[in-house]
């Protein structure tokens, strides 16, 4: 169980470019997602879609630090995030309390978790690092399946229930083969693979096949109100994608590190620049640290970040820039470009 | 799989089956007694089970493919087997200081299977792993997770977790069966991994690894394992002439059994389990 399986798919690419420049973490994408998905009581826990803050822990806390590939090539054993450390359990409050004491005398208990909270999705929303004012930053990443070229969720499971599909490399887990062994969430360096212990099997983001296949983008992307999400073929030059990834060199994998070759890229925030003691701002002083990117998107990331600016640039003295035609998204019908819908309708 | 690793783990499951077999001159017999009650045999705790001599079966670490289990929780099985003519049921006992019968996001269940070669021939058995192309093995597995679902019915894990969770409509509530199919995962598609309806065994056929497959149609198999003073004892018991796959049971006639424990509380499951190589079975008149 290598990669063997994988590299067989051998047909096109989706996948989909996140420009977080443009990125206000309002989690319409996760609700999109959660709305249409991901109801079931047993997924209940599961994003298949989130947005997390950086620099943070993520969600599920610490994903970052587990799963992969050794260097050798061969599944890196994970762990299955804790449910109160890494996930969390949703808290409960003391509404009865708070109830019974209305107009009962001066004391009013406030509204208050029965237990005190350590851990749940956002839970690190918006702290972001660095001094007020002048160097704290923070920015949001919206995170769900790559679809990877070479998925360690699929090397990892010995049923052969995960599959990446030939002619668009989505990558599915077989609900009737699923038997819940949880070695894909372990396996998984994103932790994007979820188990459902009301079905007793794992899920995961499927890039909203059935849409897909009507050639619609998925719901994540359309719902988009910062039209930050391009949908297309890795391959195709006319698309969004292609120009982003290939031409503009601008969009790049998450943990590249990882080996996985993840198929959702990410357009790397330039930040606002830092003040200095003055309260003036200071032009080559970007407050997101270089280093925090480079951990995130590999050291091509300060070439993209150049372009990114230079493009900037040109606009602002009033010249063409494709590059930022297309990011802007001036008409978000060229943000995703699909053929035509094949699927034969039941 | 690449060639190279496929034929390094072949040569080191022949290696291991060579020294099982140099070890053969002890190979395991398990003596299946004719007993007056009738089955299917459900209980545990009959009486019956004393007429049956116990043969204890060694449990190996699960080394031969990934993921592997090196250190296992389980190292020996007690196996009693009887019949009566129609019914075949095997009783096997294991210490586990934990009982795991729940499923949640990190928990795991206990877990027991019995292998048979789906077709006996002395000569030419399957591999003991999970059969191999050509080589088909019937397994019937009890999950201590199934027999709590059946018992007290399905726990409600998830609303434990999101107690305030609110459903407002599941799409099957508006939908055709057909259209709603698409939004209810592995329940649209009838995974039997997804409830435990009537039994708390599953059956399945395999032809190696990664090929395991739960029998769609022909679920007979029943069982029952009951959780005191530190360990499990399970009864799994089948019809000795099932249906048109099953392997066949005949009063006087014998076949090989192998047998895998999974120890919930250690996280085993899948490939991350102990197993035994196979045993010979010999059925009474």
């Amino acid at each position: 169980m290598t990669t063997t399986r994988t590299a067989d798919a051998g047909g096109r690419q989706l996948a989909m470019v996140l420009d977080l420049n443009k990125c206000l973490g309002c989690h319409t994408c996760t609700i999109a997602c959660k709305k249409l998905w991901n109801r079931d009581a047993g997924a209940a826990y599961a994003y298949w879609n989130n947005v997390e803050t950086q620099p943070g822990q993520g969600y599920p806390r610490r994903w970052q630090e587990t799963g992969g590939r050794t260097a050798t090539g061969a599944v890196k054993r994970g762990e299955i995030p804790d449910l109160d450390a890494d996930y969390g359990r949703a808290w409960t409050f003391n509404h009865e309390q708070v109830r019974a004491q209305v107009g009962a005398g001066a004391h009013k208990p406030w509204l208050r978790p029965d237990a005190p909270p350590t851990w749940g999705p956002n839970w690190d929303e918006d702290h972001g690092a660095g001094e007020h004012p002048g160097t704290n930053h923070y920015f949001y990443l919206p995170r769900l399946c790559n679809h990877c070229t070479h998925p360690a969720c699929l090397d990892a499971c010995p049923r052969r229930a995960i599959t990446k599909r030939g002619e668009d490399g989505i990558v599915l887990v077989d609900q009737d083969r699923c038997h819940g062994y949880r070695f894909c969430v372990e396996a998984c360096p994103y932790k994007k693979v979820f188990f459902d212990p009301e079905r007793g099997v794992a899920n995961k983001c499927i890039f909203c096949l059935p849409r897909i296949e009507e050639g619609v983008a998925p719901a994540c992307a359309r719902q988009c109100p910062g039209r930050l999400r391009f949908v297309g073929y890795l391959d195709d030059p006319e698309g969004p994608i292609w120009k982003l990834v290939e031409k503009w060199k601008v969009a790049l994998p998450l943990h590249p590190e990882y080996g996985l070759g993840p198929n959702v890229f990410y357009v790397p925030p330039v930040g606002p620049v830092a003040f200095d003691r003055a309260g003036r701002l200071v032009d080559d002083a970007p407050r997101i640290p270089g280093a925090l990117l480079e951990s995130l998107f590999g050291s091509r990331v300060h070439e993209a970040l150049r372009i990114v600016r230079d493009e900037r640039a040109r606009r602002r003295r009033g010249e063409a820039s494709e590059l930022m035609d297309l990011l802007i998204a001036y008409d978000w019908n060229a943000s995703f470009r699909l053929p035509a819908g094949t699927r034969e309708v039941l | 799989m690449t060639t190279r690793r496929r034929t390094r783990l072949a040569l080191a499951a022949a290696a291991l089956l060579l020294a099982a077999s140099e070890a053969g001159a002890q190979v395991t017999e398990l003596r299946v007694v004719r007993v007056r009650e009738e089955g299917p045999f459900r209980d545990p705790a009959a009486a019956f089970w004393k007429e049956a001599p116990t043969t204890a079966v060694t449990l190996l670490p699960q080394a031969m493919t990934l993921p592997n289990n090196l250190k296992p929780a389980v190292q020996s099985l007690q196996v009693r087997g009887v019949h009566d003519g129609e019914w075949i049921a095997f009783l096997l006992e294991w210490p586990d200081t934990t009982k795991s019968d729940r499923i949640v996001v990190d928990q795991f269940g206990d877990k027991v299977a019995i292998e048979f070669p789906a077709e006996f021939k002395k000569d030419a058995l399957p591999s003991p792993m999970m059969g191999n192309p050509g080589g088909r093995v019937e397994i019937w597995q009890w999950r201590a997770p199934f027999q709590q679902d059946l018992e007290r019915g399905r726990p409600q894990v998830a609303s434990d977790l999101y107690p305030n969770a609110h459903v407002d409509v599941y799409p099957d509530e508006l939908l055709r069966a057909i259209d709603a199919r698409p939004y209810m995962g592995a329940v649209g598609v009838d995974n039997l991994i997804t409830r435990a309806d009537k039994s708390p065994v599953l059956e399945q056929i395999a032809e190696g690894w990664g090929s395991l497959t739960i029998q769609p149609d022909d679920q007979q198999a029943d069982g029952k394992g009951e959780w005191a003073d530190g360990g499990w004892r399970v009864v799994m018991t089948h019809p000795l002439v099932g249906g048109e796959t099953d392997v066949r049971f005949a009063p006087g006639g014998e076949t090989a059994v192998a047998f895998a424990v999974w120890d919930g509380g250690s996280r085993e499951a899948g490939p991350r389990k102990s197993w035994s190589t196979w045993a010979a079975v010999k059925l009474a008149e």
